[in-house]
């Protein structure tokens, strides 16, 4: 088992990746990203770095297990229910009065915990058929695993249980999943209607025209740097009056665009585009 | 005397009134940045910074991610994440799996700000019930830090400072009166 990484092999990893797979790393906050490379050589009882860089740029399929498997996907359902309840009492009303339909964007996704939790949260109101989503992810695993019913460990669901208990009141989570071998498996039906898209927020152009962009702890994973431009693009991509949602502890309000941005809730972290 | 750069905490069950009388013996013109990480209730975001402020003459804050640090300011790991201290004086936030069944884990913000301070970092470990704290502490003191615990005797909970002589040569075993005058001596 390897203990560490230091800072020549990570830019070593970073550097072979981007020349086989055109995808940029080296902008990712760095003690994050040295644990995720740790988990997966371990994960696959990797010695060498060398032995490592040489499959990972000659295995496309490989990489793509990978990336997924490197993915950082331990939030759960529901995290942070005050937010959840803001959004659906508050915020997403407001949205359907404006402008009767709303379009949204759930970029990055690994777990699908946020996607599924939204559209309970839709379900439950009776907004879903009013809403069009659409989920994108550098990965296409993840995207077909969310599609296909999200496996989640079920010990991740007594977390996920109390969050939305605390959320909702009146239904119950485990309507929404069936149990087979300690799985919990989502109703797939949730999401039949949403786009999946393998999509980077880097390479690829914004998708305008959104009212609502829930992109709720990702920017943690890059470097200020990067922050500023994937903020740039997810603000591009917002509608005048459309809404965007990051982490309790995320900060975008340093950012280039910042001013543009009304502050709709400070603690759950809830924005309005205000100018163009 | 080494020129400390930064003190990290770390404590669990039966710290709380540890790092109260800890942080309120520390004057307003306190030079060094306070990190503490400690166990607490995931779902509860509120109320412990306000606990702790009442006690402290030294501004108390959860970090935001990417936020720089400053010294003379106590800063609480926020509730549900890790707490990463990054090169260039930053902090970074993350949602990784929890370690120890801990997020955030006292192990994952002790070995990112050993890495980041090296022999100019103090780590301590107080009261505490399970045994994260341990390998992190132990990666302070590998990387030439001052590794401290609080006495086990005097702990309510002896767990962790238990698993850290288990670990570690450490540097000090010191009471919390010895800590605090430590702290002062230091910044």
């Amino acid at each position: 088992m390897i203990n560490d990484i230091g800072i020549v092999d990570t830019k070593k990893i970073i550097a072979a990746i981007n020349d086989a797979y055109s995808i940029d790393f080296s902008s990712l906050a760095l003690t994050a990203f040295k644990r995720r490379v740790l988990k997966v050589m371990n994960d696959h009882n990797y010695s060498s770095i060398v032995d490592f860089i040489h499959r990972l740029e000659n295995d496309a399929q490989l990489f793509g297990k990978y990336l997924s498997e490197g993915m950082i996907d331990t939030t759960e359902m529901f995290r942070d229910p005050s937010f959840w309840r803001d959004l659906r009492d508050v915020h997403l009303p407001n949205l359907f009065k404006t402008y009767g339909k709303i379009n949204v964007h759930i970029p990055g996704v690994t777990s699908g915990d946020d996607v599924y939790s939204f559209v309970i949260l839709l379900k439950e109101s009776g907004f879903l058929n009013k809403t069009k989503i659409i989920v994108s992810s550098l990965s296409q695993l993840r995207l077909d695993a969310i599609k296909n019913g999200a496996i989640y460990d079920i010990r991740k669901m007594e977390n996920s249980e109390a969050n939305h208990k605390r959320f909702s009141g009146s239904f119950e989570l485990s309507d929404y999943y069936s149990i087979e071998s300690n799985k919990a498996i989502m109703n797939s039906e949730l999401v039949e209607n949403i786009e999946f898209k393998k999509y980077s927020y880097l390479q690829d152009s914004p998708l305008t025209g959104q009212h609502l962009i829930l992109y709720r702890n990702k920017m943690i994973y890059c470097n200020a740097t990067l922050q500023d431009k994937i903020g740039q693009k997810l603000f591009d991509s917002l509608l005048t009056g459309g809404i965007l949602c990051v982490g309790s502890r995320e900060n975008i309000e340093t950012g280039p665009f910042a001013r543009k941005l009304l502050t709709l809730n400070s603690v759950e972290k809830i924005y309005k585009k205000r100018t163009a | 005397m080494v020129d400390y750069k930064a003190v990290m905490i770390g404590g669990s069950a039966g710290s709380f009134q540890i790092v109260t009388r800890i942080i309120s013996s520390l004057p307003k013109n306190y030079s060094l940045p306070i990190f503490l990480c400690l166990h607490r209730l995931k779902h509860v975001r509120s109320g412990f910074v306000e606990a702790l402020s009442i006690k402290s003459a030294l501004p108390i804050f959860e970090p935001n991610d990417k936020d720089p640090i400053k010294p003379g300011v106590i800063y609480l790991a926020p509730a549900n994440y890790h707490m990463y201290i990054e090169l260039g004086n930053k902090f970074s936030l993350s949602t990784e799996e929890p370690v120890n069944h801990s997020r955030p884990s006292i192990d994952l913000s002790f070995m990112s700000s050993a890495y980041n301070y090296k022999r100019k970092l103090v780590g301590i470990i107080l009261s505490g019930a399970n045994k994260d704290g341990a390998i992190g502490l132990k990666k302070v003191k590998d990387n030439g830090g001052l590794t401290i615990i609080q006495d086990p005797a005097e702990c309510q909970v002896a767990t962790m400072t238990n698993a850290c002589l288990q670990t570690t040569q450490v540097d000090h075993i010191f009471s919390t009166t010895e800590i605090i005058r430590f702290l002062n001596k230091i910044g």
